[in-house]
Protein backbone atom coordinates (compact mmCIF):
# COMPACT_ATOMS: atom_id res chain seq x y z
CA UNK A 1 0.00 0.00 0.00
CA UNK A 2 2.82 2.36 0.97
CA UNK A 3 4.55 1.62 -2.28
CA UNK A 4 1.42 2.33 -4.23
CA UNK A 5 0.81 5.66 -2.54
CA UNK A 6 4.43 6.58 -3.13
CA UNK A 7 4.13 5.78 -6.80
CA UNK A 8 0.99 7.75 -7.19
CA UNK A 9 2.49 11.07 -6.11
CA UNK A 10 1.45 13.69 -8.59
CA UNK A 11 3.88 15.49 -10.87
CA UNK A 12 2.81 18.75 -9.13
CA UNK A 13 4.06 17.42 -5.79
CA UNK A 14 7.40 16.58 -7.35
CA UNK A 15 7.76 20.03 -8.88
CA UNK A 16 6.79 21.62 -5.56
CA UNK A 17 9.39 19.50 -3.76
CA UNK A 18 12.01 20.56 -6.28
CA UNK A 19 11.20 24.26 -5.81
CA UNK A 20 11.44 24.15 -2.05
CA UNK A 21 15.22 24.25 -1.75
CA UNK A 22 15.77 27.94 -2.68
CA UNK A 23 18.10 27.07 -5.57
CA UNK A 24 18.27 28.64 -9.00
CA UNK A 25 15.42 27.70 -11.36
CA UNK A 26 17.71 25.52 -13.53
CA UNK A 27 18.93 23.57 -10.48
CA UNK A 28 15.34 23.19 -9.18
CA UNK A 29 14.15 21.90 -12.52
CA UNK A 30 16.99 19.43 -12.58
CA UNK A 31 16.09 18.14 -9.13
CA UNK A 32 12.42 17.86 -10.01
CA UNK A 33 13.33 15.89 -13.08
CA UNK A 34 15.55 13.61 -11.02
CA UNK A 35 12.64 13.00 -8.65
CA UNK A 36 10.41 12.21 -11.59
CA UNK A 37 13.02 9.82 -12.98
CA UNK A 38 13.21 8.11 -9.59
CA UNK A 39 9.46 7.62 -9.50
CA UNK A 40 9.27 6.43 -13.08
CA UNK A 41 12.02 3.90 -12.41
CA UNK A 42 10.12 2.82 -9.34
CA UNK A 43 7.07 2.12 -11.52
CA UNK A 44 9.15 0.20 -14.08
CA UNK A 45 10.56 -1.93 -11.27
CA UNK A 46 7.03 -2.49 -9.96
CA UNK A 47 6.10 -3.92 -13.36
CA UNK A 48 9.12 -6.27 -13.28
CA UNK A 49 8.43 -7.27 -9.69
CA UNK A 50 4.79 -8.10 -10.45
CA UNK A 51 5.95 -10.25 -13.34
CA UNK A 52 8.38 -12.18 -11.13
CA UNK A 53 5.74 -12.60 -8.44
CA UNK A 54 3.33 -14.13 -10.92
CA UNK A 55 5.58 -16.73 -12.55
CA UNK A 56 7.59 -14.91 -15.22
CA UNK A 57 11.21 -15.80 -15.92
CA UNK A 58 14.06 -13.62 -14.65
CA UNK A 59 15.15 -12.50 -18.13
CA UNK A 60 11.61 -11.42 -19.01
CA UNK A 61 11.30 -9.17 -15.96
CA UNK A 62 14.77 -7.70 -16.56
CA UNK A 63 14.13 -7.11 -20.25
CA UNK A 64 10.77 -5.46 -19.54
CA UNK A 65 12.32 -2.96 -17.12
CA UNK A 66 15.18 -2.31 -19.54
CA UNK A 67 12.91 -1.65 -22.52
CA UNK A 68 10.60 0.62 -20.54
CA UNK A 69 13.63 2.54 -19.27
CA UNK A 70 15.02 3.10 -22.74
CA UNK A 71 11.57 4.09 -24.02
CA UNK A 72 11.43 6.68 -21.21
CA UNK A 73 14.72 8.15 -22.42
CA UNK A 74 17.41 6.51 -20.30
CA UNK A 75 20.94 6.49 -21.66
CA UNK A 76 21.74 3.27 -19.86
CA UNK A 77 19.84 0.65 -17.89
CA UNK A 78 21.43 -1.90 -15.55
CA UNK A 79 19.10 -4.50 -14.12
CA UNK A 80 19.96 -7.32 -11.76
CA UNK A 81 17.49 -9.82 -10.46
CA UNK A 82 17.40 -13.12 -8.66
CA UNK A 83 14.26 -14.95 -7.60
CA UNK A 84 13.61 -12.76 -4.56
CA UNK A 85 15.53 -9.57 -5.26
CA UNK A 86 15.35 -6.98 -7.99
CA UNK A 87 17.61 -3.97 -8.47
CA UNK A 88 17.55 -1.46 -11.33
CA UNK A 89 19.78 1.51 -12.05
CA UNK A 90 18.73 4.05 -14.65
CA UNK A 91 21.27 6.53 -16.02
CA UNK A 92 19.91 9.62 -17.74
CA UNK A 93 21.88 11.71 -20.19
CA UNK A 94 21.81 14.96 -18.19
CA UNK A 95 21.30 13.84 -14.59
CA UNK A 96 22.85 11.32 -12.27
CA UNK A 97 21.98 7.68 -11.74
CA UNK A 98 18.84 6.46 -10.02
CA UNK A 99 18.65 3.10 -8.30
CA UNK A 100 15.58 1.26 -7.03
CA UNK A 101 15.58 -2.13 -5.32
CA UNK A 102 12.75 -4.46 -4.33
CA UNK A 103 12.41 -7.58 -2.18
CA UNK A 104 10.33 -9.97 -4.28
CA UNK A 105 7.91 -12.34 -2.60
CA UNK A 106 6.73 -15.02 -5.03
CA UNK A 107 2.94 -15.32 -4.80
CA UNK A 108 2.14 -18.01 -7.39
CA UNK A 109 1.46 -18.42 -11.07
CA UNK A 110 -0.91 -16.07 -12.79
CA UNK A 111 -0.17 -15.98 -16.50
CA UNK A 112 -3.04 -13.65 -17.29
CA UNK A 113 -1.43 -11.01 -15.09
CA UNK A 114 2.01 -11.62 -16.64
CA UNK A 115 0.40 -11.21 -20.04
CA UNK A 116 -1.32 -7.95 -19.06
CA UNK A 117 1.97 -6.58 -17.72
CA UNK A 118 3.64 -7.60 -20.98
CA UNK A 119 0.98 -5.76 -22.93
CA UNK A 120 1.41 -2.72 -20.69
CA UNK A 121 5.16 -2.66 -21.30
CA UNK A 122 4.65 -3.06 -25.06
CA UNK A 123 2.16 -0.16 -25.06
CA UNK A 124 4.57 1.98 -23.05
CA UNK A 125 7.49 1.26 -25.37
CA UNK A 126 5.34 2.09 -28.40
CA UNK A 127 3.95 5.33 -26.90
CA UNK A 128 5.46 6.35 -23.56
CA UNK A 129 2.70 7.78 -21.40
CA UNK A 130 2.86 9.88 -18.23
CA UNK A 131 3.45 8.73 -14.68
CA UNK A 132 -0.19 8.98 -13.61
CA UNK A 133 -1.44 6.80 -16.43
CA UNK A 134 1.30 4.23 -15.88
CA UNK A 135 0.58 4.07 -12.13
CA UNK A 136 -3.15 3.73 -12.80
CA UNK A 137 -2.66 0.91 -15.27
CA UNK A 138 -0.30 -0.96 -12.91
CA UNK A 139 -2.84 -0.55 -10.10
CA UNK A 140 -5.70 -1.81 -12.26
CA UNK A 141 -3.71 -4.93 -13.22
CA UNK A 142 -2.66 -5.51 -9.61
CA UNK A 143 -6.16 -5.01 -8.23
CA UNK A 144 -7.86 -7.29 -10.75
CA UNK A 145 -9.42 -10.16 -8.84
CA UNK A 146 -8.50 -13.71 -9.76
CA UNK A 147 -11.47 -15.89 -10.65
CA UNK A 148 -11.42 -18.38 -7.75
CA UNK A 149 -13.99 -20.67 -9.38
CA UNK A 150 -11.63 -21.10 -12.33
CA UNK A 151 -8.86 -22.23 -9.95
CA UNK A 152 -11.19 -24.68 -8.15
CA UNK A 153 -12.56 -26.15 -11.38
CA UNK A 154 -9.02 -26.43 -12.76
CA UNK A 155 -7.82 -28.25 -9.63
CA UNK A 156 -10.80 -30.62 -9.81
CA UNK A 157 -10.00 -31.45 -13.44
CA UNK A 158 -6.26 -31.92 -12.76
CA UNK A 159 -6.81 -34.19 -9.74
CA UNK A 160 -9.46 -36.39 -11.33
CA UNK A 161 -8.01 -36.59 -14.86
CA UNK A 162 -4.41 -37.31 -13.86
CA UNK A 163 -5.57 -40.03 -11.46
CA UNK A 164 -7.29 -41.81 -14.36
CA UNK A 165 -4.30 -40.98 -16.60
CA UNK A 166 -1.95 -42.83 -14.24
CA UNK A 167 -4.23 -45.87 -14.07
CA UNK A 168 -6.91 -45.13 -11.49
CA UNK A 169 -10.59 -46.00 -12.00
CA UNK A 170 -13.59 -43.66 -12.04
CA UNK A 171 -14.07 -43.77 -8.25
CA UNK A 172 -10.38 -42.92 -7.70
CA UNK A 173 -10.81 -40.01 -10.11
CA UNK A 174 -13.84 -38.65 -8.26
CA UNK A 175 -12.15 -38.92 -4.83
CA UNK A 176 -8.94 -37.39 -6.17
CA UNK A 177 -10.88 -34.51 -7.74
CA UNK A 178 -12.62 -33.77 -4.43
CA UNK A 179 -9.27 -33.91 -2.59
CA UNK A 180 -7.86 -31.53 -5.21
CA UNK A 181 -10.53 -29.00 -4.20
CA UNK A 182 -9.13 -29.12 -0.67
CA UNK A 183 -5.60 -28.61 -2.03
CA UNK A 184 -6.81 -25.55 -3.92
CA UNK A 185 -8.50 -24.25 -0.76
CA UNK A 186 -5.28 -24.75 1.23
CA UNK A 187 -3.20 -23.05 -1.46
CA UNK A 188 -5.46 -20.02 -1.27
CA UNK A 189 -5.88 -19.85 2.50
CA UNK A 190 -3.22 -21.84 4.35
CA UNK A 191 -0.14 -20.80 2.36
CA UNK A 192 0.00 -17.29 3.77
CA UNK A 193 0.06 -18.71 7.32
CA UNK A 194 3.09 -20.94 6.68
CA UNK A 195 6.68 -19.88 7.26
CA UNK A 196 7.90 -21.23 3.93
CA UNK A 197 6.76 -22.91 0.74
CA UNK A 198 8.48 -26.12 1.82
CA UNK A 199 6.56 -26.22 5.09
CA UNK A 200 3.28 -25.45 3.34
CA UNK A 201 3.75 -28.29 0.87
CA UNK A 202 4.80 -30.66 3.64
CA UNK A 203 1.74 -29.71 5.68
CA UNK A 204 -0.72 -29.93 2.81
CA UNK A 205 0.70 -33.31 1.71
CA UNK A 206 0.40 -34.53 5.29
CA UNK A 207 -3.23 -33.42 5.54
CA UNK A 208 -4.03 -34.90 2.12
CA UNK A 209 -2.32 -38.19 3.03
CA UNK A 210 -4.37 -38.60 6.22
CA UNK A 211 -7.58 -37.58 4.42
CA UNK A 212 -7.01 -40.12 1.64
CA UNK A 213 -6.17 -42.78 4.24
CA UNK A 214 -9.38 -41.94 6.12
CA UNK A 215 -11.47 -42.16 2.93
CA UNK A 216 -9.80 -45.51 2.20
CA UNK A 217 -11.38 -46.90 5.41
CA UNK A 218 -14.86 -46.39 3.92
CA UNK A 219 -14.41 -46.59 0.15
CA UNK A 220 -12.53 -49.17 -1.95
CA UNK A 221 -10.16 -46.66 -3.55
CA UNK A 222 -6.65 -47.20 -4.86
CA UNK A 223 -4.83 -44.80 -2.52
CA UNK A 224 -1.67 -44.78 -4.64
CA UNK A 225 -3.55 -43.55 -7.72
CA UNK A 226 -5.44 -40.90 -5.74
CA UNK A 227 -2.20 -39.64 -4.20
CA UNK A 228 -0.39 -39.61 -7.56
CA UNK A 229 -3.22 -37.60 -9.15
CA UNK A 230 -3.11 -35.05 -6.36
CA UNK A 231 0.71 -34.91 -6.33
CA UNK A 232 0.51 -33.47 -9.87
CA UNK A 233 -1.10 -30.35 -8.38
CA UNK A 234 1.66 -29.97 -5.80
CA UNK A 235 4.81 -30.79 -7.81
CA UNK A 236 6.71 -27.59 -8.71
CA UNK A 237 6.88 -28.34 -12.45
CA UNK A 238 6.85 -24.71 -13.57
CA UNK A 239 9.49 -23.73 -11.03
CA UNK A 240 11.80 -26.53 -12.16
CA UNK A 241 11.37 -25.57 -15.79
CA UNK A 242 12.03 -21.90 -15.07
CA UNK A 243 15.13 -22.96 -13.09
CA UNK A 244 16.47 -24.85 -16.08
CA UNK A 245 15.72 -21.97 -18.41
CA UNK A 246 17.36 -19.49 -16.02
CA UNK A 247 20.53 -21.58 -15.88
CA UNK A 248 20.56 -21.90 -19.63
CA UNK A 249 20.07 -18.13 -20.09
CA UNK A 250 23.12 -17.35 -17.90
CA UNK A 251 21.02 -16.51 -14.81
CA UNK A 252 22.88 -19.29 -13.04
CA UNK A 253 22.36 -17.95 -9.53
CA UNK A 254 18.59 -17.61 -9.95
CA UNK A 255 18.40 -21.00 -11.62
CA UNK A 256 20.27 -22.73 -8.81
CA UNK A 257 18.13 -20.95 -6.20
CA UNK A 258 14.92 -22.02 -7.93
CA UNK A 259 16.17 -25.56 -8.46
CA UNK A 260 17.25 -25.92 -4.84
CA UNK A 261 13.93 -24.55 -3.63
CA UNK A 262 11.99 -26.88 -5.91
CA UNK A 263 14.02 -29.89 -4.68
CA UNK A 264 13.31 -29.02 -1.04
CA UNK A 265 9.68 -28.45 -2.01
CA UNK A 266 9.54 -31.89 -3.66
CA UNK A 267 11.18 -33.40 -0.57
CA UNK A 268 8.53 -31.73 1.60
CA UNK A 269 5.76 -33.33 -0.51
CA UNK A 270 7.38 -36.78 -0.24
CA UNK A 271 7.79 -36.50 3.55
CA UNK A 272 4.23 -35.21 3.91
CA UNK A 273 2.73 -38.19 2.07
CA UNK A 274 5.06 -40.83 3.49
CA UNK A 275 4.11 -40.18 7.14
CA UNK A 276 0.36 -41.00 6.73
CA UNK A 277 1.19 -43.91 4.40
CA UNK A 278 3.46 -45.32 7.11
CA UNK A 279 1.09 -44.67 10.03
CA UNK A 280 -2.13 -45.79 8.31
CA UNK A 281 -0.47 -48.70 6.48
CA UNK A 282 -1.88 -47.71 3.07
CA UNK B 1 -1.77 -50.02 -25.09
CA UNK B 2 -5.20 -50.96 -26.47
CA UNK B 3 -7.21 -48.41 -28.51
CA UNK B 4 -9.56 -47.89 -25.53
CA UNK B 5 -6.64 -47.31 -23.16
CA UNK B 6 -5.07 -44.92 -25.66
CA UNK B 7 -8.34 -42.99 -25.99
CA UNK B 8 -8.68 -42.71 -22.21
CA UNK B 9 -5.03 -41.72 -21.92
CA UNK B 10 -5.27 -38.95 -24.52
CA UNK B 11 -8.63 -37.69 -23.27
CA UNK B 12 -7.43 -37.43 -19.68
CA UNK B 13 -4.21 -35.72 -20.86
CA UNK B 14 -6.23 -33.15 -22.78
CA UNK B 15 -8.71 -32.40 -20.00
CA UNK B 16 -6.02 -32.55 -17.29
CA UNK B 17 -3.92 -29.99 -19.20
CA UNK B 18 -6.98 -27.76 -19.54
CA UNK B 19 -7.25 -28.05 -15.74
CA UNK B 20 -3.67 -26.82 -15.37
CA UNK B 21 -4.28 -23.87 -17.70
CA UNK B 22 -7.14 -22.88 -15.39
CA UNK B 23 -5.04 -23.30 -12.23
CA UNK B 24 -2.31 -21.09 -13.73
CA UNK B 25 -4.93 -18.61 -14.94
CA UNK B 26 -4.09 -18.55 -18.63
CA UNK B 27 -6.34 -16.26 -20.62
CA UNK B 28 -9.46 -18.07 -21.82
CA UNK B 29 -8.46 -17.74 -25.47
CA UNK B 30 -5.15 -19.54 -24.75
CA UNK B 31 -6.60 -22.47 -22.78
CA UNK B 32 -7.44 -24.63 -25.80
CA UNK B 33 -4.08 -24.02 -27.48
CA UNK B 34 -2.24 -24.90 -24.27
CA UNK B 35 -4.12 -28.18 -24.07
CA UNK B 36 -3.40 -28.91 -27.76
CA UNK B 37 0.32 -28.43 -27.06
CA UNK B 38 -0.03 -30.80 -24.11
CA UNK B 39 -1.59 -33.57 -26.17
CA UNK B 40 0.73 -33.19 -29.20
CA UNK B 41 3.85 -33.32 -27.00
CA UNK B 42 2.44 -36.32 -25.15
CA UNK B 43 1.77 -38.16 -28.42
CA UNK B 44 5.42 -37.47 -29.39
CA UNK B 45 6.49 -38.89 -26.02
CA UNK B 46 4.36 -42.03 -26.47
CA UNK B 47 5.64 -42.71 -30.01
CA UNK B 48 9.33 -42.39 -29.07
CA UNK B 49 8.82 -44.37 -25.87
CA UNK B 50 7.15 -47.13 -27.88
CA UNK B 51 9.94 -47.18 -30.49
CA UNK B 52 12.99 -46.85 -28.24
CA UNK B 53 11.79 -47.88 -24.77
CA UNK B 54 13.82 -45.01 -23.34
CA UNK B 55 12.06 -42.50 -21.09
CA UNK B 56 14.95 -40.07 -21.58
CA UNK B 57 14.61 -40.06 -25.37
CA UNK B 58 10.82 -39.87 -25.10
CA UNK B 59 10.86 -36.95 -22.65
CA UNK B 60 13.53 -35.20 -24.73
CA UNK B 61 11.45 -35.47 -27.90
CA UNK B 62 8.26 -34.46 -26.13
CA UNK B 63 9.85 -31.37 -24.61
CA UNK B 64 11.45 -30.31 -27.91
CA UNK B 65 8.03 -30.57 -29.58
CA UNK B 66 6.51 -28.63 -26.71
CA UNK B 67 9.07 -25.79 -26.94
CA UNK B 68 8.75 -25.50 -30.74
CA UNK B 69 4.94 -25.43 -30.65
CA UNK B 70 4.99 -22.97 -27.74
CA UNK B 71 7.26 -20.57 -29.66
CA UNK B 72 5.05 -20.77 -32.75
CA UNK B 73 1.89 -20.19 -30.68
CA UNK B 74 3.55 -17.31 -28.82
CA UNK B 75 4.41 -15.60 -32.14
CA UNK B 76 0.87 -16.08 -33.44
CA UNK B 77 -0.81 -14.93 -30.22
CA UNK B 78 1.81 -12.23 -29.40
CA UNK B 79 2.19 -13.65 -25.91
CA UNK B 80 4.93 -15.33 -23.88
CA UNK B 81 5.96 -18.86 -24.80
CA UNK B 82 6.36 -20.17 -21.24
CA UNK B 83 2.64 -20.55 -20.63
CA UNK B 84 2.26 -22.83 -23.66
CA UNK B 85 5.54 -24.63 -23.00
CA UNK B 86 4.63 -25.69 -19.47
CA UNK B 87 1.27 -27.01 -20.76
CA UNK B 88 3.19 -29.23 -23.18
CA UNK B 89 5.54 -30.49 -20.51
CA UNK B 90 3.06 -31.18 -17.71
CA UNK B 91 1.82 -34.59 -19.01
CA UNK B 92 5.44 -35.80 -19.00
CA UNK B 93 6.07 -34.85 -15.36
CA UNK B 94 6.85 -38.20 -13.72
CA UNK B 95 4.36 -38.00 -10.84
CA UNK B 96 3.79 -41.75 -10.81
CA UNK B 97 7.41 -42.86 -10.75
CA UNK B 98 8.21 -40.14 -8.21
CA UNK B 99 5.55 -41.58 -5.87
CA UNK B 100 6.74 -45.14 -6.50
CA UNK B 101 10.35 -44.14 -5.74
CA UNK B 102 9.29 -42.66 -2.39
CA UNK B 103 7.25 -45.78 -1.53
CA UNK B 104 10.12 -48.11 -2.51
CA UNK B 105 12.50 -46.14 -0.27
CA UNK B 106 9.95 -46.33 2.57
CA UNK B 107 9.64 -50.11 2.15
CA UNK B 108 13.42 -50.61 2.00
CA UNK B 109 13.09 -51.93 -1.55
CA UNK B 110 16.45 -50.72 -2.87
CA UNK B 111 16.12 -52.38 -6.28
CA UNK B 112 12.67 -50.86 -6.79
CA UNK B 113 13.86 -47.46 -5.56
CA UNK B 114 16.78 -47.57 -8.00
CA UNK B 115 14.52 -48.59 -10.92
CA UNK B 116 11.81 -45.99 -10.23
CA UNK B 117 14.38 -43.37 -9.23
CA UNK B 118 16.33 -43.77 -12.46
CA UNK B 119 13.08 -43.58 -14.45
CA UNK B 120 12.14 -40.36 -12.61
CA UNK B 121 15.61 -38.88 -13.08
CA UNK B 122 15.75 -39.97 -16.73
CA UNK B 123 12.45 -38.29 -17.50
CA UNK B 124 13.42 -35.09 -15.69
CA UNK B 125 16.80 -34.98 -17.44
CA UNK B 126 15.13 -35.63 -20.79
CA UNK B 127 12.75 -32.74 -20.23
CA UNK B 128 15.60 -30.46 -19.10
CA UNK B 129 17.82 -31.40 -22.06
CA UNK B 130 14.97 -30.97 -24.54
CA UNK B 131 13.96 -27.56 -23.17
CA UNK B 132 17.60 -26.36 -23.12
CA UNK B 133 18.48 -27.55 -26.60
CA UNK B 134 15.29 -26.33 -28.25
CA UNK B 135 15.62 -22.95 -26.54
CA UNK B 136 19.28 -22.73 -27.60
CA UNK B 137 18.35 -23.20 -31.26
CA UNK B 138 15.47 -20.75 -31.04
CA UNK B 139 17.75 -18.18 -29.37
CA UNK B 140 20.38 -18.62 -32.12
CA UNK B 141 17.76 -18.28 -34.83
CA UNK B 142 16.37 -15.14 -33.21
CA UNK B 143 19.82 -13.53 -33.03
CA UNK B 144 20.63 -14.57 -36.61
CA UNK B 145 17.30 -13.18 -37.86
CA UNK B 146 18.02 -9.90 -36.07
CA UNK B 147 21.43 -9.62 -37.72
CA UNK B 148 20.04 -10.41 -41.16
CA UNK B 149 17.41 -7.68 -40.69
CA UNK B 150 20.15 -5.17 -39.76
Amino acid sequence: MTVRRYNRLRADDITAAGQGGGRSSAACRSRADENKDQRMLSLFVDVGMEMLQNGAEIWRAEETIERMGYAYGAARMDIFSVTNYLAATMTMQDYGEQTVTRRVVISGNNFERVEELNALSRDYCRRPFDMEELADRIDSIRDKKVNIYKAYIGSLLVGSMFTVFFGGNALDGVVSGLCALLICFMQRNLKSLCSSNEFFYFLSSLIMGFLIGFIHLFLPINTAMVIIGDIMLLIPGLMMMNAIKDIFLDDTLSGIMRLTESLFWTGGIACGFIIPIFIMGM
Amino acid sequence: MTPLELTINLTTTFIGTIGFTMVWNLRNRDVFLGAVNGIVSWVGYLIVNECTGSVFAAAFTGSVISVVIAEILARIRKTNATQFMICGIIPMVPGGSYYNTAIAILNGDHAGAAAFGSSTAGTMLGIAAGVCLANAFIYMMRIAAGRIRQ
